[in-house]
């Protein structure tokens, strides 16, 4: 079980606290407030045993590393070595180690023992994970399935017994050197020492060298204990800030094992980050910050993998927040990120901008001439709020949400036949319509059964028929996580083992659907297929055992929607949030990692913890969403933001959606009846994708995989020219001139300004226009061409 | 009918760091206008890109390695070439016939082992010229042409992928680059003959005069809206329709896509199925002044011949990513499945085949044109594939050593450049070259200084092809 | 730490040269700086890899410019010359080797000595691969107390000497011991040999000990002992990485020696000149056997196959791919480990990884093979190849025989015997605790020895079955007792 995957961390507290300016230069003098050490005690119980000494100083309530500025006094017996905070056992004793940084003192008890007891290497906890740390065991590497140049070793070690043959038996025992370990080709190799294609991995002081060297001087012991490594523990944890004043961090990183055993892995654990341009990570662990951004510092050690979240500030000269009071605690957690990284949001849209947007939000639809028209006039202060009500109990919303859901399910009758792919659609409309919790949602597909015609939500099995591919999308869909990659090795991104992969398996192994009927078989096992074991289905506890009668898509459907679950409820949150910002605060909205941060931590926990207590109500958080000063920001940028594109600081311009304009223009053109009349003709409330011409041109996916990337969002030449010159528009244009003819061209053009921008035309813009249309020379033509022409305008092809 | 907004617009839309270099995108010539000092080496004008995707075989074509183990070596045996001293494969029968123009690199290499050894990153790796994964993603060479050199042809793309639908198309990438030098994708098969761009040529009631008429009137309503300056989409599309509708004002531009208007002896050179015709689409497009085309094709199972509709029988993905029974004379799906079942053997038509039939008749129909003088013509694939068999008879991906063939603007013919083992796994040369050379090779070829980088967004310069240096031999 | 000390009194041998360069009044190109060059700088300027166009991978190429245009060595002239520069710097960005710990200052002296005496060659070709033009290498000796014993991978029955104690060659680091066989004492220790020991090849007479070995990844040596004069042994050849395998003739009149550079090479037995090389094999050549015939040199390899020679000049005769089958019941592609032909006509057994040991005829083999014309049917063809299955799950590493007894030693620990007529297992010895390398057998006193990884070396009656002696073979009295694993 992966909970511990993700390391979200509220921290509120802290962040609020780091709103206080940062103070220029001439700091570093300067004396602390206080300063603090990690760990708070440091007890060394073996001649190898190390500890990673972590001192920070605080200046106005910021952190600031001191760990390679202090100086350690006070050290009369020499029971310790430090560098770089890192202490190692010299002889047994107790000290008070006195640490004096920036002009603060504060004493570290220190107790060392077992220094004259062997303390060997150990192959599985030390030589592998350095094999890791210096790149050896990647996957372009020897961690490649057949290896490189005839040395194979497992991806990230996650064989040890196969590492074990490699390194002391195979290749005729070439690798190792027993009697002069320097002389070990796993040594000259990365010294380069000899040719290396991949280079020179180790130097003669790094940790790797030592562990390898005195791991074959001790006879290159390869044993592997039953003990295994339960967890990593992380400092310092959470979310962590950096400034032009305080650009450094020290990590420290402690391995748990089962035998209740804990070792500080920091020099032979893997760092990375995420976004180079933000923070770097030495191999000690010693980040920098470089520019303002944010990025995640991932810490690996074996099939463990942490990441610590870093932002990067820089002050801005002339930056002055200008506290826009918030709404609610959307609003509080946006501005908390904004202001750190001193980006000055946008205002408020107007009413035109915020009826047009809501309304193509919520139900894909353009308001009508009327509907904006009474929506402008309205001055009471809530109505901005009642509008949203009022959509959300639409038929509208549940369609054009339920397409939003159905394309990840593969709803189309390609795949479902015999009526089958309408009663599904049906199905999910109604879940939405019902307002159907999101768990209760979840569950019933997961765990559906029996005849396709009965019960439409066990088409889900249908629909993808294969083990693996129930796997992966069940991944993706309610985890947001791709686990592809662990169907043939331990995924390298994240802690997605070939373990988790089957056991996911295993909980589907049993699930057999033809196209008619979904049924629970008694046997079917998942197999791993690198040891050739049966695994235990996903989500069943330690020491629970499944009778073969009992439905194993219950037990993981237990443990999907539990509110602990560390994915389910964020990933739901993620994909509402998108749909109505127009970018994830994880993104892209299906690949959640450790290593792939929320560009706002707190907002996407918060919005997680909401949604639970409402008791998985997708309504609600769309109306507590739509609430928000931060949903109803507006388009237009200032000097601040305007290169910001991850922290919601204005509203996002996009382009509609393939069936949004579709539908947009048959409003426009008053070619589409009403929606209680002709539903169907509606590509926003269809069933399935119409997958013409024009919807395919702007993106519409056709529901073959469970990727929210199926649908293409960047605008093409193609585009443009089905825009200017396509049979959809030109058509729909000319057909027009049946509801606009008879108007008054004052009455007209103001018509269309509402019906398809939401708002009044300009003086200017209605004087060109009615300029237009006084040509007369066939008032038809003049009308089709001034349609025409406002489809062809950004303001209306786009959302903002 | 340009008017001066939206001469600012084009510029707006190019944004960033441009600098001198702008002149060029308003259609001159930069060589005409004497924007940069021209380069002895700047010999194309033009760049096509034959990117046949999934990993060709090197053994099996342009480097035949005839002392191969016996259980490891190519069936198809090594044949001489117009060219003296100079051999393929007989899968490359009658580009043997054209090796008198061809420079084949045999000691193309990926330089970090593991980089592009996958199909998605290979190709993007192809397309960028630049091994990705960096701190920033990397537009498409061809994107970085047509910004940096404009076009030639200002009713066309300055940059086009033929057809465009395979599936690593997508490893196609605008990376930083505004989006209307994205690259523009054909779409369909050019041997279906209902084929299409679709709404290229005004639609019917629509003369050029109502066009006009209705665009000025979009330009002076399209004053776009707050926010719209600065989100980079709407601009892209503002640009994008810029073109569109000069291009749907010239009868250059559908002549340009009409295959109809080549002879039926021509067509039937190149091979009539949808390899042939993207090959010939291709030549049509450079003649007619676009600047980068890319050719992305891989023989459909439903194609065209003689403009009926044929069919393969068992296989479905038909790339060059030979995992499995590489040397099937039909399909290679072999009992029990592997990884990279689903294609035919390389030396089947809709393979190699198909892939002589239509490279020699490109060069042959490109030479006698003219073309070749100053077009660059690049044969690239993303890696080449293991010297020793697997144990599901096929080939598995291999970065250490693959073969790129070059023709035209100055490139020298009947040239072998560089050496491999025996195997035809490992560069035995003393002169081995990697993408980022081929990328380094290209921009030099077409006289774009590298010294002047792109820059990104947040600011930093980006130099092109900043690993690559051009591969010396090209430029005899 | 101690062991680190323990280990700075064993110095390299190239160290060792330069430093004893000093005192010399001229510096040697192969003796004194191929040695430096080798170690820090081809590794980016070498045979394969060649950063900024330039390589040192011999003399020739040393001088050359690379792709900055400068030449490297200004003879005569050390300030002016690129090379020097690069390695003495002050300046870490600037300094050679790039990224890595800087020369030591009497590597760095050598050099600059060498360039002032006029950059001058020493050797015999200067286009010569460093390690070629180096010759062989003078061998440090071989340490008093062995710290853990070294995986036996080589040993040999002592022939001739029935009338005395038996005794067996063992493969020890930088020498070869030699052992009585029933008390397994030692009895004496030859030195001047390669670090590791990979083969040991006793002539028929007793006289001679074939050895061959080497330093993984950079050093190979093929040499002969002369067991009776006891006299420094001769050197055959050396290779660029270990060489795997020395062995006679069957008629013993000539020598055949294979290793890690994937070469073949025979031997005239008396002159020890060479007669020929092959290097067909894409991988590591295990073991070379002679056919009773004298026409054929079959050599196995890591590349899965076994290759035919026409014995008189080493063209390929033709390929046995048994151990590389896709396709049909004896299917899997395996690293072979071993080969012997029989002692009559040219029939020949192969073994490695995989189910089976393999027996085939060399003639026959060349019609197995065919044209490569078809795959499939290349593929999926069982021949003539007789399977006999060995029953471990590890590979077998090595095999010896006589008349119709066969013997092979596996990772699993065992040594099985066969009979090769009947195609069947007859016995099974077992005790070893680790895998099995070694292996000989002479028939004439019914005894078999095997050596294992942990350093143990087991004497077998062939009659009984029994272990009549085991020892690890680990010269020198050693306070601690290194656990076997």
């Amino acid at each position: 079980m992966k909970l511990n995957a993700f390391a979200f961390v509220l921290s509120m507290g802290l962040a609020s606290s780091l709103a206080a300016p940062v103070l220029a230069s001439g700091t570093t003098a300067a004396i602390a407030d206080k300063i603090e050490v990690y760990p708070q005690t440091v007890a060394l119980r073996s001649k190898r045993d190390c500890r990673q000494v972590v001192v920070t100083g605080y200046f106005h309530g910021l952190p600031r590393d001191l760990t390679r500025t202090a100086v350690f006094s006070n050290r009369p017996r020499d029971l310790v070595t430090i560098d770089n905070g890192m202490m190692r056992a010299a002889a047994n004793g107790t000290e008070h180690i006195r640490i004096t940084a920036s002009g603060r003192t504060i004493d570290l008890p220190v107790s060392v023992s077992g220094v004259q007891d062997p303390d060997p290497v150990s192959f599985k906890f030390e030589t592998l994970p350095v094999l890791t740390r210096q790149g050896c065991s990647t996957g372009s590497c020897h961690g490649a399935p057949h290896g490189k140049g005839g040395f194979v070793l497992s991806l990230f070690g996650y064989n040890p017994q196969m590492d074990r043959v490699s390194l002391t038996r195979d290749g005729l025992t070439r690798r190792v050197d027993l009697m002069q370990p320097a002389d070990s080709l796993i040594i000259k190799k990365p010294m380069l020492e000899l040719p290396h294609v991949g280079g020179k991995r180790l130097h003669r002081q790094d940790e790797g060298y030592r562990v390898l060297f005195n791991w074959i001087s001790e006879g290159a012991y390869a044993e592997l204990p039953a003990t295994e490594c339960s967890s990593i523990e992380v400092y310092p944890k959470g979310e962590q800030r950096l400034g032009p004043d305080a650009a450094t961090r020290q990590i420290s990183v402690l391995a748990h094992y089962s035998n209740g055993q804990i070792r500080d892995v920091t020099r032979i654990c893997a760092f990375d980050t995420s976004s180079a341009s933000a923070a770097t990570v030495d191999s000690l662990g010693y980040v920098t910050g470089h520019s303002r951004g944010q990025t995640a510092i991932s810490v690996r050690y074996l099939d463990k993998l942490l990441s610590v979240h870093f932002t990067m500030t820089e002050p801005t000269p002339g930056f002055k927040w200008n506290e826009p009071r918030p709404t609610n605690d959307i609003d509080r957690l946006v501005n908390e990120k904004l202001q750190q990284l001193q980006y000055l949001p946008s205002p408020v849209c107007s009413d035109s901008e915020f009826v047009r947007r809501v309304y193509l939000d919520l139900t894909g639809l353009l308001p009508s001439a009327d509907q904006t028209r009474d929506f402008l006039a309205d001055n009471s202060p809530d109505k901005r709020v009642r509008v949203v009500d009022k959509l959300l109990n639409s038929e509208e919303y549940a369609r054009f949400w339920a397409l939003k859901r159905a394309d990840l399910m593969r709803v189309t009758p390609n795949r479902l036949k015999e009526g089958r792919a309408e009663l599904y659609s049906d199905w999910i409309v109604d879940s939405i319509r019902q307002n159907m919790p999101y768990d209760r949602f979840a569950r019933s597909l997961v765990t559906a059964s029996g005849d396709t015609k009965k019960s439409p939500a066990a088409c889900y099995f249908v629909a993808i028929p294969t083990q693996e591919e129930r796997t992966e999308m069940t991944a993706e869909i309610f985890m947001g996580s791709r686990v592809e990659c662990a169907r043939c090795h331990n995924h390298p991104f994240e802690n997605w083992t070939m373990r988790d992969y089957y056991s996911i398996g295993a909980v589907f192994a049993r699930t057999q659907a033809d196209d008619k009927m979904v049924r629970l078989a008694s046997t079917g096992e998942a197999t791993n297929p690198t040891t050739g074991e049966v695994m235990a289905p996903f989500g069943v506890q330690k020491g629970v055992k499944l009778g073969d009668g009992d439905d194993r898509r219950v037990t993981f459907a237990d443990w999907l929607v539990q509110p602990s679950n560390p994915y389910f409820a964020r990933v739901a949150v993620n994909r509402i949030w998108a749909s109505l910002m127009g970018r994830g605060i994880v993104e892209p909205i299906d690949d959640f990692r450790s290593s792939n941060p929320p560009s706002n931590g707190p907002l996407l926990d918060h919005l997680a913890t909401e949604f639970i207590h409402s008791g998985y109500d997708c309504k609600a958080l769309i109306q507590y969403i739509c609430s928000s000063k931060t949903y109803q920001r507006s388009a237009g940028t200032n000097a601040s933001n305007r290169m910001e594109d991850q922290l919601f600081s204005h509203a996002r311009v996009r382009m509609l959606t393939a069936e949004q304009l579709k539908d947009a223009v048959g409003q426009v053109t008053h070619t589409l009846p009403s929606p209680t009349v002709a539903r169907h003709r509606y590509a926003t409330e269809a069933s399935f994708p119409e997958n013409s011409t024009f919807t395919q041109t702007f993106g519409q996916p056709e529901r073959t995989s469970s990727c929210a990337c199926e649908r293409q969002t960047a605008p093409t030449l193609l585009q443009a020219l089905e825009l200017l010159n396509g049979g959809t528009l030109y058509t729909m244009a000319g057909q027009s001139t049946g509801y606009y003819f008879n108007l008054p061209d004052d009455k007209l053009v103001e018509d269309l300004y509402l019906a398809a921008l939401s708002r009044k035309p300009t003086e200017k813009e209605a004087s060109i226009a009615r300029g237009f249309l006084k040509r007369s020379v066939n008032r038809n033509s003049e009308i089709t061409d001034l349609v025409w022409s406002l489809l062809n305008t950004r303001e209306f092809i786009f959302q903002h | 009918m340009r008017h001066d907004h939206r001469e600012i617009n084009r510029r707006n839309f190019l944004g960033i760091g441009l600098g001198g270099v702008l002149t060029a995108v308003t259609g001159l010539n930069p060589a005409a206008a004497g924007v940069a000092p021209v380069s002895a080496n700047a010999r194309a004008k033009r760049v096509l890109v034959l990117f046949e995707q999934g990993g060709v075989s090197q053994i099996d074509t342009w480097d035949p390695k005839p002392e191969a183990p016996v259980e490891h070596r190519s069936p198809f045996k090594q044949i001489g070439t117009a060219a003296d001293g100079m051999y393929f494969t007989e899968l490359l029968s009658r580009t043997a016939k054209v090796a008198n123009h061809l420079t084949v690199v045999r000691c193309m290499t990926q330089p970090t082992p593991g980089i592009g050894n996958s199909h998605p990153l290979g190709s993007q790796y192809i397309y960028s010229g630049e091994a990705p994964g960096g701190p920033v993603e990397l537009p498409d060479m061809s994107s970085i042409i047509a910004a940096r050199m404009g076009t030639l042809a200002p009713y066309l793309p300055s940059n086009i992928l033929v057809p465009g639908t395979d599936e690593q198309a997508g490893a196609s990438r605008i990376g930083f680059l505004p989006p209307g030098f994205a690259v523009f994708k054909t779409g369909g098969s050019p041997a279906d003959p209902g084929w299409r761009v679709p709404n290229l040529g005004l639609a019917a009631g629509i003369d050029e005069r109502r066009f006009k008429d209705r665009h000025d009137l979009l330009n002076s309503l399209d004053v776009g809206y707050l926010g719209a300056a600065h989100a980079r989409d709407a601009d892209a599309m503002h640009a994008l329709m810029e073109q569109a509708a000069d291009m749907l004002t010239n009868p250059q531009t559908r002549r340009a896509f009409d295959l109809s208007t080549e002879t039926a002896a021509t067509k039937e050179r190149y091979g009539l199925g949808h390899r042939g015709q993207c090959y010939l689409l291709a030549r049509k497009l450079i003649e007619s002044g676009v600047r980068a085309v890319t050719v992305d094709v891989r023989e459909p199972m439903n194609s065209y011949r003689d403009g009926r509709p044929i069919s393969y029988s068992g296989g479905s993905n038909m790339n060059w990513d030979h995992h499995d029974a590489i040397y099937s004379t039909s399909h290679t799906n072999i009992p029990n499945g592997g990884p990279g079942a689903g294609r035919f053997g390389i030396g089947t038509w809709p393979m190699m085949g198909s892939t002589d039939q239509a490279f020699s008749a490109l060069i042959e129909d490109m030479h006698q044109r003219g073309l070749l003088a100053d077009t660059l013509v690049c044969f690239v694939t993303e890696f080449g594939r293991t010297p020793r068999v697997n144990d599901r008879q096929g080939r598995d991906h291999w970065t250490s050593a693959f073969s790129f063939a070059f023709a035209g603007a100055g490139v020298p013919g009947g040239q072998v450049v560089g050496a491999t083992d025996r195997d035809g796994g490992y560069i035995t040369s003393s002169n081995a070259y990697t993408i980022e050379d081929y990328a380094a090779t290209v921009y030099e070829k077409l006289g774009i200084d590298r010294s002047i980088p792109l820059q990104t967004p947040i600011g930093k310069p980006s130099y092109l092809a900043s690993k690559g240096k051009p591969i010396p031999e090209l430029f005899a | 730490m101690k062991l680190k000390f323990l280990f700075c009194l064993l110095l390299p041998t190239v160290v060792f040269s330069s430093l004893s360069a000093k005192s010399r009044s001229d510096v040697s190109f192969v003796r004194d700086v191929a040695p430096v060059l080798l170690k820090r700088c081809s590794g980016c300027h070498g045979e394969k890899i060649n950063l900024g166009g330039y390589r040192v991978s011999s003399f020739n190429y040393l001088m050359k410019k690379g792709a900055s245009g400068q030449a490297a060595v200004t003879p005569g002239k050390p300030e002016g010359s690129t090379i020097f520069r690069l390695i003495s710097t002050s300046l870490p960005s600037m300094r050679m080797p790039k990224g890595d710990d800087p020369l030591t200052t009497a590597q760095v002296l050598v050099i600059k000595k060498w360039i002032s005496e006029g950059a001058k060659f020493d050797g015999t070709d200067p286009a010569a691969s460093l390690r070629s033009a180096m010759g062989p290498r003078q061998h440090p000796a071989a340490p008093t107390i062995y710290r853990s014993a070294p995986p036996v991978l080589a040993l040999s029955l002592i022939s001739g000497s029935a009338a005395g104690a038996p005794v067996v060659a063992v493969g020890g680091y930088n020498e070869v011991t030699l052992w009585d066989a029933s008390s397994g004492s030692l009895l004496r220790r030859i030195g001047d040999l390669p670090q590791r020991i990979q083969a040991l090849s006793c002539s028929a007479d007793g006289k001679y000990l074939l050895v061959a070995g080497g330093t993984p990844g950079e050093y190979g040596e093929a040499s002969l002992v002369d067991l009776h004069s006891g006299g420094k042994p001769t050197v055959i050849c050396t290779a660029t990485d270990v060489l795997l395998t020395a062995v006679y003739s069957q008629d013993a009149t000539r020598i055949g020696v294979g290793g890690a550079d994937g070469a073949v090479s025979v031997f005239d037995a008396s002159t020890l000149k060479k007669m020929w090389t092959s290097s067909l094999h894409s991988d590591w050549v295990t073991s070379i056997s002679f056919s009773a015939d004298g026409n054929f040199v079959a050599s196995a390899s890591r590349d899965m196959t076994v290759k035919l020679h026409n014995a008189a000049d080493g063209s390929l005769y033709t390929t046995y791919s048994g151990h590389c089958k896709q396709l049909g019941q004896y299917k899997g592609q395996d690293p072979v480990y071993s080969v012997r032909f029989l002692s009559t006509g040219c029939d020949a057994l192969s073994a490695g990884g995989g189910k089976w040991i393999q027996v085939w005829n060399a003639e026959k083999a060349k019609e197995d093979s065919g044209s490569a014309a078809d795959m499939e049917e290349r593929f999926a063809k069982q021949g003539h190849t007789r399977y006999l299955p060995h029953n471990s799950p590890l590979p077998v590493f090595a095999l010896a025989m006589s008349g119709n007894s066969l013997f092979a030693a596996s990772g699993d620990g065992a040594v099985r015997e066969f009979d090769i007529n009947g195609l069947k297992e007859v016995k099974t010895y077992t005790g070893h605790k680790d895998w099995v390398y070694s292996l000989d057998y002479n028939a004439g006193d019914h005894r078999l020895a095997s050596g294992a990884f942990n350093g143990e070396v087991r004497i077998w009656n062939t009659d009984t079955g029994e272990c009549t002696c085991r020892f690890v073979a680990q010269p020198g009295a050693i306070t601690k007792k290194v656990t076997l694993r």
